[in-house]
């Protein structure tokens, strides 16, 4: 393997950026181990991002701290425990104490008070745990519940959005003025169809997408209306409403009378006049 | 803000492993911005990051004896921890939207959010060195570090090849490197 070579490749770089799969990292990091050279290079890209993310730090919310330490103690009940059980050992000198000066098997009433400190100690600890537990479930159950009303929000506004859509189009197909024209295919075996609703009155359009090809990078339909035998732009037709098969308000409204409206290829954003060869579908409006 | 290290590495290590609050509270001290930096980078829920803030120093306490010292520092340790964890509730969250991931509108969606975050972070004044990179190396340390895609996936969305992926990763670090050395 050529060190220089597998070093500029920029493999390395994608490793520290995690962008390699579970392979690729294992296949790197073997490397890594086997040629001394590329640990140096590793380290110099991990420290440059190491450098790069203390130039973006952000200090958080000050009551973290302690909320953070809380959440840790909660997790760690076996650390936690040693620390405090330290306390009730402290009395056995004093037990050893006592029981040689006292009759055998009888408790000092001290030591009945130490043993009820002991139970009554134990017992908030293990409560405390448990409320602990509890809270932080009740928080990770308030974080899910969040990103759910998150989503919920957003595909509401979706929703919302499609039914302003809906009604404004139902409110132009129920205008008596207004002309359906169908178009057809202009290139022979490409079966294609759209439609243009059309208010000849308000000049408002919509056109309807039934079947046309994703046009190609780049490229866009655009629409045309034949007005005295010459071409009139009514702007573009968005490639994602090709691709949903959709509808959509035409760009450019046009009133009084017209002959034919026609739907040409054209590079994206459109042309002053259409390419003739790339007209896919046309139609002519009854007078 | 590069936090005060006054302990080495193994000292680090050592320390961690004692898991006392003492302890907790120099690692919080030293590294809970550059943790809350990464992770904010990711998430631009401030209440989320803050969550995944608390996950990441719950995990480095519970996994310290899990760090293996032959595969880096445990400095980036942490980092990557933060990063993960915090791309991973990013994914939980997007879990929904599985259906749309891979289309085009998905693609430019997560292009707009990531400048988004450009945008939020110059706005508090952390940044001023991403601004210096040229906008396609921006694009590649925001899709790969900070959001977590593959080079199939960046290659994919950019429409560039994947060798050039590489070559744009070894540049905008180069760069770095060349900034941060001087």
């Amino acid at each position: 393997m050529d060190i220089n070579e597998y070093i500029s490749s920029g493999i390395l770089e994608a490793y520290v950026l995690g962008a390699l799969t579970e392979e690729e990292r294992r296949d790197v990091e073997a490397k890594v181990t086997a040629h001394p050279e590329l640990a140096v290079e590793l380290e110099a890209i991990e420290n440059a991002m190491q450098h790069f993310v203390e130039e973006h730090a952000i200090a958080p919310p000050a009551h973290l701290q302690n909320q953070i330490w809380e959440a840790i103690e909660a997790a760690q009940p076996a650390a936690a425990s040693t620390s405090n059980t330290e306390t009730p050992t402290e009395p056995k000198g004093a037990d050893v104490y006592t029981i040689a000066h006292q009759s055998p098997r009888q408790l000092h009433p001290w030591r009945w008070l130490w043993a009820a400190a002991v139970i009554v100690l134990t017992g908030s600890l293990l409560f405390n745990f448990y409320l602990m537990n509890e809270r932080n479930a009740l928080r990770e159950e308030q974080v899910a519940m969040r990103q759910e009303m998150d989503t919920m929000k957003q595909q509401h506004e979706a929703l919302a959005a499609t039914m302003q859509q809906y009604s404004h189009e139902k409110e132009m197909m129920a205008d008596p003025s207004m002309k359906s024209v169908v178009m057809h295919t202009m290139q022979e075996g490409h079966p294609m169809v759209a439609t243009v609703y059309w208010s000849p009155n308000k000049g408002e359009g919509y056109v309807s997408i039934q079947k046309l090809p994703a046009p190609p990078t780049g490229m866009q339909y655009q629409l045309w209306v034949m007005k005295d035998n010459k071409p009139v732009d009514m702007g573009m037709i968005s490639n994602d409403v090709v691709a949903k098969s959709g509808m959509e308000k035409v760009q450019k409204p046009m009133t009084g009378t017209a002959q034919a409206f026609a739907i040409t290829l054209e590079k994206a954003g459109g042309s002053p006049t259409p390419s003739m060869d790339k007209v896919y579908v046309m139609g002519k409006i009854p007078a | 803000m590069p936090p005060a290290i006054s302990y080495s590495e193994d000292e680090l290590v050592y320390l961690l492993q004692q898991r006392n609050q003492e302890a907790f509270n120099y690692l919080y001290q030293n590294y809970s911005a550059v943790l809350f930096g990464v992770i904010a980078r990711v998430i631009s829920d401030q209440q989320i990051a803050q969550d995944v803030l608390q996950e990441v120093f719950v995990k480095i306490w519970t996994h310290i004896d899990s760090y293996d010292a032959g595969k880096g520092r445990v400095y980036t340790w942490m980092i990557n921890i933060a990063r993960n964890a915090a791309i991973d509730k990013l994914r939980s969250k997007g879990e929904i939207m599985k259906g749309k991931i891979h289309t085009g509108e998905d693609h430019v969606y997560n292009l707009q959010q990531s400048l988004k975050t450009e945008q939020h972070t110059d706005a508090i004044g952390l940044k001023k060195l991403i601004a210096e990179l040229k906008p396609e190396y921006q694009r590649i340390i925001e899709l790969s570090y900070f959001k977590g895609f593959t080079l199939d996936e960046i290659s994919k969305m950019l429409e560039v090849p994947l060798g050039t992926v590489k070559t744009r990763m070894r540049h905008a670090i180069q760069l770095l490197r060349e900034k941060f050395s001087r």
